[in-house]
């Protein structure tokens, strides 16, 4: 599978450590904590759920642990390697899929493709038959002439994930993968996830959907005003309720709507 | 409507009354109003005679409407309320043009205006007293006249960009007037003769024709009593505004409905490999490489930096030919390269947030930036050499050789590492955007960034080919050909030197603060007021208080009138001047350097360079220095340097 370039990693050295391991991380924006002392451990092999409210910290967490924002303090580690200490053999090890992504909007799928490929140190006819079969699988084919910038949103997240997948990643990371993504397209990235992590990939995504973390993740953790609430596989912290009446609890959130706005009706 | 367009406009300028964009605002009105004063007091002037005074009024009028019309081309515009405010508002398109139209009496421009017009009633007191009192509705008058001259015309401009051959007028435009301001003024003697000679009358009728003259005419005819004619002219140019009006109100309504932004893109990929893919290796520096080479002609914007630099070469050069100079012609490769240089000043810039690429790729970031260096210097470099190559055998300024030959290849080889590190250094995001148009990132405080980094560029540039053009020079001087070749050969190496040197510093410096860099490249220059906030900002609640991030308002003065000296110093009173006194022209009285004994010429006009340079080094320096605390206080403690310094400490001294 993998071709012998110089840049796509061994196998990490350090057999034993987790996938993703983040330590005391903590981000400050001005006076405010925005991420406050984060410990979480995504074991090798696991399919992980991130989910808290809105503001709850989420994407400043996750841009932290893969290098794209740096932390007030703390440490990311992927595989055992430092995000901050040593980010050329962290980066090949991780998939990034961030939130509100900007791309080269003037390229093709294809040609935003075959350039982060040739980047990683991929060989170009590895690169090309990668990205016809990505293109293919994400339905994304039939783009292969529009210029990213001419994409929906749920066709920007789609070849925002094959950027992802394409250097085939130990670990994936990825802000809210299923927004604005249709539900054919997002049961085709479910089977991807599921099928990386069966091969034993790792995932961590983050989502405001509890059915699709239930359905998915087998852990996952709450976060919630920049602390993890509850954190663990998913049995443990559902304690034989629903994961969204359980997170609703510990978020401590109230859900409005029900008064005012009588003129609205009228 | 009108009431809540002036209220809401009102609302975005004491908004915007602050920091960076309040110094340009403020610099900009200074310039605007000493042109306009400028323009008053040449009502008190001595004429020949009456025809004299209305033919010269006509023609400042003139001047005005021109800058009414193509100035908002130039700067982007008013675009402090934009028509996708208003789409989905069930309002009548007329209704919505008379709102828009009236807020567009609110701010400094109409005030400049206004006074420039004031001219009208003060030289028709002069006349006499119905001249004057008619003066006064002329004015008026004309101030509508601009107002929606220049509302028209950039509606038709957005029209006009939404296909590539829009864009490409609109950078004509631009480009002719670069060119008019670098080489223009050798056309003067030209304009004298046509204005004076045997073509006077028809000059001056043609003239009298331009609605613009028609409030001069009308203050004249009042002096003469021919109250027929004022009616006539006054009457005319109250139609025109009305037809003006009607053709912004129709303008507006097509906006309305298909939005400012077309629906797809004018540029579509094509469907096999091109040229690109055969120049470009399957390497890592081929896939960036490629990537440029494709961003170079794909984004509009890229493209018309391009081709504004391309044709304000290409008239700095040729505007004088109508007058027979051809000693400029030469210049013109390396005139564009100059302007090519300068407007590229913001390459990372325009690629926003997608910076993301680079930074989770491991160890990209000297590729990206070598790469970027290199397709640069290929893309501005040598289309800039033929240019050159071909100009001087073809105008026949053989003498030009080495002094192009020595200064081309330093400042494309020095602009093609500065371009990566000027834009790297004070970030300023221009994200592209679907159906975008030429005017985006002319408007807000990027810009103004933008503006300081390409003013900075154009000098940088130039002083960077001192060194090879001072042994040029001395080779001309001692007419030693050895020295001339010497001065090319250190032209080349200092292009390749400094290329290598900035690029690394460029690399370097993407490498120490990358994660900060994409930060600013996401939320924006001042990204918590002008942005919806990102989730990540919704958990920082209160960011960093908008008073720290902003200058204080002595510091931004300061700025503004460094600015404002740098020009002055660098370009007019500096290298015009020594140009001039170098090749024994007459120096016009306003040059300092005319005032001293001829040998000193030059000398004075190198140390006015030096003063301007100066100035400009306080520019970069304070801005630097305010962008460091800016990010102190973002990310503090800064992982660049990681001091442990007390952060609220700092946002209280900072917001002092």
């Amino acid at each position: 599978m993998r071709s012998p370039s110089r840049l796509v990693p061994a196998p990490p050295t350090d057999e034993r450590a987790p996938a993703l391991c983040l330590s005391a991380l903590s981000k400050r924006f001005g006076h405010k904590l925005a991420v406050d002392q984060v410990d979480l451990v995504v074991p090798r092999g696991s399919f992980y759920g991130l989910v808290g409210p809105n503001g709850a910290g989420k994407t400043t967490l996750l841009s932290m642990a893969v290098g794209l924002l740096r932390p007030t303090a703390g440490t990311a580690r992927i595989f055992g390697a430092d995000v901050w200490a040593d980010p050329t053999r962290a980066k090949a090890l991780v998939g990034v899929l961030p939130d509100g992504m900007s791309l080269p909007e003037r390229l093709t799928g294809r040609e935003l493709l075959t350039y982060q490929g040739l980047l990683r140190g991929l060989s170009r006819p590895e690169v090309d038959a990668r990205t016809t079969e990505l293109l293919d699988v994400l339905e994304l084919t039939e783009a292969n002439r529009t210029l990213v910038i001419d994409y929906s949103t749920g066709m920007r997240k789609k070849i925002g994930l094959a950027t992802a997948l394409l250097h085939a990643p130990r670990l994936l990371v990825l802000d809210e993968p299923f927004e604005a993504v249709d539900p054919v397209s997002a049961a085709t990235i479910r089977t991807i996830l599921n099928r990386f992590v069966v091969g034993g990939g790792s995932v961590i995504f983050s989502s405001h959907v509890m059915a699709l973390v239930e359905q998915l993740c087998d852990h996952v953790a709450v976060i919630a005003a920049g602390r993890v609430a509850a954190a663990g596989p998913v049995e443990e912290v559902r304690g034989g309720r629903g994961l969204e009446e359980v997170f609703v609890e510990l978020v401590g959130a109230r859900t409005g709507g029900a008064e005012g706005l009588a003129w609205l009706a009228s | 409507m009108a009431g809540v367009l002036i209220q809401m406009k009102l609302a975005v300028l004491r908004r915007s009354m602050t920091g960076q964009r309040a110094a340009s605002m403020i610099a900009g009105g200074a310039i605007g109003l000493a042109l306009a004063i400028g323009t008053l007091l040449l009502a008190f002037g001595h004429f020949q005679n009456e025809d004299a005074a209305v033919a010269f009024l006509a023609l400042v009028m003139l001047v005005w409407a021109i800058g009414w019309l193509f100035g908002p081309m130039l700067t982007g515009g008013d675009a402090t309320l934009r028509l996708e405010y208003f789409s989905l508002v069930s309002i009548r398109p007329r209704q919505l043009a008379t709102g828009l139209f009236a807020a567009g009496f609110i701010g400094i421009p109409p005030v400049v205006g206004l006074v420039a017009c004031a001219i009208l009633p003060a030289y028709g007191a002069r006349l006499g007293l119905y001249a004057g009192l008619i003066g006064i509705p002329a004015a008026l008058l004309m101030l509508l006249f601009l107002v929606l001259l220049s509302k028209v015309g950039i509606q038709a401009l957005g029209r006009l960009t939404q296909s590539r051959l829009g864009w490409e007028l609109s950078s004509l435009v631009v480009g002719f007037v670069l060119g008019a301001q670098n080489t223009g003024w050798m056309d003067i003697p030209l304009l004298v003769r046509v204005l004076s000679g045997k073509w006077a009358a028809q000059a001056g009728t043609a003239l009298k024709i331009l609605p613009s003259s028609w409030p001069v005419l009308a203050v004249d005819a009042a002096a003469r009593s021919q109250w027929g004619r004022v009616a006539e002219t006054l009457g005319g140019l109250a139609v025109v505004c009305a037809a003006l009006f009607v053709a912004y109100a129709l303008l507006l309504g097509r906006h309305l409905v298909r939005g400012t932004a077309s629906g797809r893109t004018a540029v579509r990929a094509p469907s096999g490999p091109g040229l690109v893919d055969r120049v470009a290796p399957d390497t890592r520096f081929g896939a960036v490489f490629g990537k440029e080479l494709r961003m170079w002609g794909r984004d509009l914007r890229r493209a018309r930096f391009l081709s504004m630099a391309l044709w304000g070469g290409v008239f700095t050069g040729v505007l004088p030919l109508l007058d027979g100079h051809v000693v400029i012609l030469p210049f013109v490769g390396i005139t564009t390269a100059l302007f090519a240089g300068a407007l590229a000043s913001n390459v990372y810039g325009l690629d926003a947030g997608a910076l993301w690429l680079t930074l989770v790729t491991p160890a990209a970031e000297r590729v990206d930036v070598r790469a970027r260096q290199l397709a640069f210097a290929l893309v501005v470099g040598v289309p800039t050499l033929l240019l050159t190559v071909v100009l001087i055998p073809v105008s026949g300024q053989n003498w030009a050789w080495p002094w192009l030959l020595a200064a081309l290849p330093a400042l494309v080889g020095a602009s093609s590492g500065l371009v990566p590190l000027v834009s790297l250094i004070g970030v300023a995001p221009f994200a592209d955007r679907p159906g975008g148009s030429p005017m985006d990132g002319f408007t807000d405080e990027s810009s103004d960034q933008v503006r300081v980094k390409i003013f900075g560029m154009l000098f940088g540039q130039i002083l960077l080919a001192a060194p090879a053009l001072a042994l040029v020079l001395a080779g001309t001087l001692t007419h030693r050909t050895a020295l001339s070749v010497a001065g090319v050969l250190v032209g080349v190496a200092t292009g390749v030197g400094l290329g290598w040197l900035f690029g690394w510093l460029a690399r370097r410096r993407l490498e120490k603060a990358g994660p900060e860099i994409l930060d600013l490249m996401r939320k924006g220059v001042r990204g918590p007021v002008t942005d919806a906030p990102t989730e990540a900002e919704e958990a920082a609640g209160a960011m960093p208080s908008r008073v720290a991030q902003e200058m204080s308002g002595a510091r931004t003065a300061l700025v503004a009138l460094l600015v404002m000296c740098g020009i002055l110093f660098t370009i007019p009173q500096g290298l015009v001047a020594l140009i001039l006194t170098v090749l024994n022209a007459k120096v016009p009285g306003w040059f300092v350097a005319a005032h001293v004994p001829h040998a000193f010429g030059p000398l004075v006009a190198l140390a006015s360079v030096v003063v301007g340079a100066c100035a400009w080094t306080g520019v970069v320096t304070i801005n630097l220095a305010h962008n460091r605390r800016q990010r102190e206080l973002a990310h503090s403690p800064d992982g660049l340097e990681r001091r442990d310094g007390d952060l609220d400490d700092e946002g209280v001294t900072a917001s002092r």
